[in-house]
């Protein structure tokens, strides 16, 4: 109840809101963008994809420092085993529980495995799982969405109602129920992970072939003869393109915050790997004594998940008309 | 190619029509009940006949059906009800297959030269989606074909890799056009192809639709709202109000003397770039143009006209046939 | 001419900066507005019109700006106000009324109710007076049941309806000067002869100066007084509007007349002007139309023209008119 009451309030907000704002300067903002489109398109060139990088940069330097940051947690996860100073799973009983010093930066855990090697193989298994259930998802939804939004009709309910039917789940029940018939492990984290997300690629898909779809570009692929799947394949998603590269870089940190969270919940990695959800369930006993065995995972999880959002936000602004727009 | 002159009735009868709407009807449903449904009359009870070779004009204001009538025509649309004869085979009811083959014989060129433009494909595969769809699978025949379409239509070579967003508007409309001649089509449907347009460019594209036609030997369907570029280029002209057509003619009998009183109303609306002309004071239009969801009966225009009389209000006009030219209208002009 | 000028701009440099270099979209404009008339601008897209409309507004946005010249209302030079003082300036002695009237309205508001905002923001009126002047205006500008459309929210108009309503909006603080920028082009054209008409009486009647900025030369010749012709964010060529028709002097006037395929003249082919309007980045050296023109000579490449005399308040950029000395405004 009290979310559906905020949800009024902010409505009523961003209403109140936009009829406080100067209206001259609301219609003269497209006045302005409009004059720009003059100039550059008399200018012939418009920004090809390295002008857009270049933008990027320029514009938003958290976003393009989040890259760096990016880039530099994967080079780390690829070269683990030459960048990590110890093996993640050599115990030590001598030196159990170390606070972090010169021999251990961050320490060791109560097995005496070095904290900060396990960070730099767990950012593998965070990575990964970043990574692949998201690009899996992605794939669903784009081909589900893709095929509601073009073929309409009954196509388009059936998708679009299983699709509210995996949004109105709380998502990561849904992956628990998931893990729970199937049990823990990596590759169930991929799968449940894979069927939860789709719903939300598939839905923003479906709403940018409803509007391409009435481009007149698609009516001439039509006129041409060309088959729908090849219209499809060949003028709609090329163009649905920009949205789904964000869209991946946004989806990124909530498919590695699920699985932080099922493996904190005991469902998800199991021990002994290195994942940082683990790490931080495991710390938890020495929450007071030794603090910075749950710390460390936790500030390793927030960089990453800012950083993908910084840089989500930062490619938004670029890449995305649909949403520049608004 | 002088069809506009010296032709009587006999010489027009005898030539050959291409395409034919025999009681076409779209409407496009917006809502309402279910009990109720309400529709747009976008093109209503329409009959037209383009002969090959000429360049027939549709004519009319915002929200009259020209496009939907053109898009209808080449079954980009599915007509509502009527029939569309092609070379006297009836295409309305055709199956998709049945219909593939007819398909490349009639093609589209569009308004807006930005939207009609796949904007992640490059010239050379926007001008040779056409032949590749139909079995120019051979990349160097497709080249050279690609390269001798850019030629015939002024795109210089070397843009032969770009993409759409480094040409200008004009230019964008060549390769559209490019793109509708690929496949040596008999019909071209021109929607608004200038009204886009700068001036200056608006005159270089028509100067190559009027060239492309007498090399192609194409029949044009010319849809504008522009009556002085439809002068310049159409050898008949269809005027359209919503949803119907007011009167249809020889393009200059009916800009010499139109029948219709919308057609003449259209006429004195356009600005003429002489100022001489202005104080010359002109009967204009008064009021809005009528929703399609509700048209007015009878007449559709006579909300609007001011010679209207009871009867436009209770019963639609029959077409009249004078000389060459049709109007549909209970009291024409002149 | 010797009417009072009511909006003189001088010398109107507006530049954008962009990543690929300064775009000098207006470069040099004068235009002078006399009292209750018509001034005309015409041009094709990207010439400068709009740019100098909304320098002229103070609307510009980074990365465009103002960098020279002097924008004087009604004596007063308005080039450099704050953004407080220029919003009492704007709507209130001076103006603007867009293409497409749907963007410029707000959608969740009755036409009405904006309008009277408009007035009560810059005049102090009660609520009751300023509705009475709302539907007085909306008498004004032809909008039938004024009453009822006060209540009406802009999708519930038509197009024609709606540019009744910016107008109506634009004028009702009755400022000096109203720039209408393309007002008529996304209008159907038995639309169009109504929405120009209005102008034009409204002109007459309430003594506002109007500055129409169209590509529309058709425009033009109906219903404008005095005529500037843009290209390249210069202006090519001014005159007074019969004059200008008449004894066209700049070429590319000349071609932009010829090219317009005409209602009484029977044509097999039309008249063009070669090639595209030039980058503005990298503009010829010499005059920015020398490229595309059919009469230029070798000096059309090196130097630049200035405005030069060619009749009676006629000035033409371009070199066959230097005799006539400079134009003096």
């Amino acid at each position: 109840m009290a979310d559906v009451k905020d949800r009024q309030n902010l409505a009523e907000g961003k209403a109140a809101a936009f009829v406080e704002a100067d209206k001259t300067e609301i219609s003269n903002t497209s006045r302005q963008v409009k004059i720009e489109q003059d100039v550059s398109d008399q200018l012939g060139e418009e920004d090809t994809w390295r002008d857009q990088l270049m933008t990027l940069v320029r514009q938003n330097k958290l976003a393009a420092f989040s890259a760096v940051v990016i880039g530099l947690i994967i080079l780390a996860a690829i070269f683990a085993p030459v960048v990590a100073p110890y093996d993640y799973l050599a115990q030590s009983l001598t030196d159990r529980l170390k606070d972090p010093g010169a021999a251990h930066w961050l320490g060791t855990d109560e097995l005496g495995r070095d904290v900060l090697s396990r960070i730099i193989y767990g950012a593998r298994i965070s990575l990964t799982i970043g990574l692949v259930p998201t690009l899996i998802s992605m794939a669903i939804g784009t081909i589900l969405g893709l095929c509601a939004g073009f073929y309409g009709g009954k196509t388009d309910f059936i998708i679009m109602r299983l699709a509210d039917v995996m949004l109105a789940f709380p998502s990561l029940l849904l992956a628990m129920v998931v893990m729970y018939t199937m049990g823990g492990g990596l590759i169930n984290i991929f799968i449940a992970l894979s069927l939860v997300n789709w719903a939300g690629t598939a839905r923003i898909v479906r709403s940018q072939t409803l509007s391409l779809k009435e481009k007149e570009f698609v009516e001439a692929a039509r006129s041409i003869g060309v088959k729908k799947w090849t219209i499809m394949f060949r003028h709609i998603l090329p163009n649905c393109i920009p949205s789904l590269i964000v869209l991946f870089t946004l989806n990124i940190p909530s498919a590695i915050l699920s699985e932080a969270s099922l493996s904190f919940l005991g469902i998800g990695a199991q021990p002994p790997s290195a994942s940082w959800g683990l790490m931080v369930v495991r710390g938890k006993k020495y929450l007071f004594s030794e603090p910075w065995l749950s710390i460390a995972p936790s500030v390793a999880i927030m960089i990453v998940v800012l950083a993908f959002n910084f840089l989500g936000d930062g490619l938004r602004d670029v890449l995305d008309p649909y949403l520049k727009e608004q | 190619m002088n069809s506009r002159e010296g032709q009587g009735p006999e010489m027009l009868s005898a030539r050959k029509v291409l395409l034919e709407a025999r009681n076409l009807v779209k409407e496009f449903p917006v809502g309402g009940t279910r009990r109720n449904p309400q529709v747009v009359h976008a093109v209503t009870d329409v009959n037209l006949k383009i002969y090959e070779g000429e360049t027939l004009a549709l004519v009319g204001e915002s929200g009259c059906g020209k496009s939907t009538l053109g898009r209808v025509l080449i079954r980009l649309l599915e007509p509502t009800g009527g029939d569309i004869l092609y070379e006297g085979q009836s295409i309305a009811g055709m199956g998709e297959a049945e219909f593939a083959g007819l398909r490349r014989q009639m093609q589209i060129i569009f308004q807006d030269p930005y939207a009609s433009l796949n904007p992640r494909m490059s010239v050379k595969e926007i001008i040779g989606e056409p032949l590749l769809t139909y079995g120019m699978k051979d990349k160097a025949e497709r080249e050279q074909r690609v390269r001798e379409l850019m030629r015939e239509v002024g795109i210089a070579q070397e843009f032969y890799n770009r993409y759409p967003h480094q040409f200008s508007g004009g230019q964008r409309q060549r390769i559209g056009i490019a793109r509708a001649i690929a496949l040596n089509p008999k019909l071209v449907i021109c929607d608004e192809p200038v009204s886009a347009l700068d001036v200056s460019i608006q005159s270089q594209v028509l100067n190559l639709l009027k060239d492309l036609q007498e090399k192609y030997r194409l029949t044009y369907l010319f849809i504008s709202h522009d009556l002085s570029v439809v002068k310049f280029i159409a050898d008949r002209v269809c005027v359209m109000f919503l949803g119907k057509v007011c009167e249809i003619g020889d393009t200059d009998s009916l800009y010499e003397k139109p029948l219709h009183p919308y057609t003449r109303f259209l006429m004195n609306a356009i600005p003429k770039a002489d100022p001489r002309l202005r104080n010359q004071e002109k009967e204009l239009l008064s009021g809005e143009i009528p929703s399609p969801v509700n048209p007015p009966a009878g007449c559709r225009f006579h909300t609007r006209c001011p010679y209207a009389k009871n009867i436009c209000g209770r019963e639609e006009p029959v077409c009249r046939t004078v000389g060459e030219r049709q109007v549909f209208c209970h009291f024409p002009l002149g | 001419m010797n009417e009072s000028i009511v909006l003189d701009i001088r010398n109107l440099q507006s530049y954008f900066f962009t990543a690929k270099g300064e775009v000098p979209a207006v470069d040099g404009v004068s235009i002078q507005v006399p009292a209750g008339k018509i001034i005309g601008v015409v041009g094709e897209s990207g010439c400068g019109k709009s740019m100098t409309a909304m320098s002229v507004m103070g609307l510009l946005r980074y990365p465009g700006r103002v960098v020279g010249g002097t924008i004087t209302l009604d004596g007063r030079d308005i080039t450099h106000l704050s953004p407080r003082e220029l919003s009492k300036v704007r709507g209130n002695e001076i103006s603007m009324i867009f293409q497409e009237p749907m963007t410029s309205l707000n959608p969740v508001y009755p036409v009405g109710k904006q309008v009277q905002e408009a007035i009560l923001l810059h005049q102090k009126v009660s609520k009751a007076e300023a509705r009475k002047r709302v539907v007085d205006i909306f008498q004004a500008v032809g909008i039938p049941e004024p009453e009822k459309r006060y209540y009406s929210y802009p999708h519930q108009l038509s197009g024609g309806l709606r540019q009744r309503v910016m107008i109506g909006m634009a004028m009702v603080c009755r400022p000096k000067v109203m720039i209408a920028d393309e007002p008529t082009t996304a209008l159907d054209v038995t639309i169009e002869a109504q929405i120009l008409r209005l102008m034009k009486q409204l002109c007459s009647e309430q003594g506002t100066s109007i500055i129409l900025i169209t590509h529309n030369m058709g425009v033009v010749a109906e219903v404008c007084d005095y005529v500037y012709v843009m290209y390249a964010g210069k202006v090519m060529e001014q005159a007074e509007t019969f004059e200008l028709f008449e004894r066209t002097g700049h070429p590319y006037t000349q071609g932009l007349l010829r090219s317009i395929p005409k209602l009484d003249e029977k044509a097999d082919r039309l008249y063009t002007i070669n090639g595209v309007v030039p980058n503005l980045l990298h503009l010829p050296e010499g005059c920015s139309f020398c490229t595309r023109c059919s009469q230029a000579q070798k000096r059309c490449f090196k130097e630049r023209p200035d405005l030069y005399k060619a009749g009676e308040a006629h000035g033409v950029r371009c070199f066959q008119y230097e005799g006539g000395g400079q134009l003096d405004e």
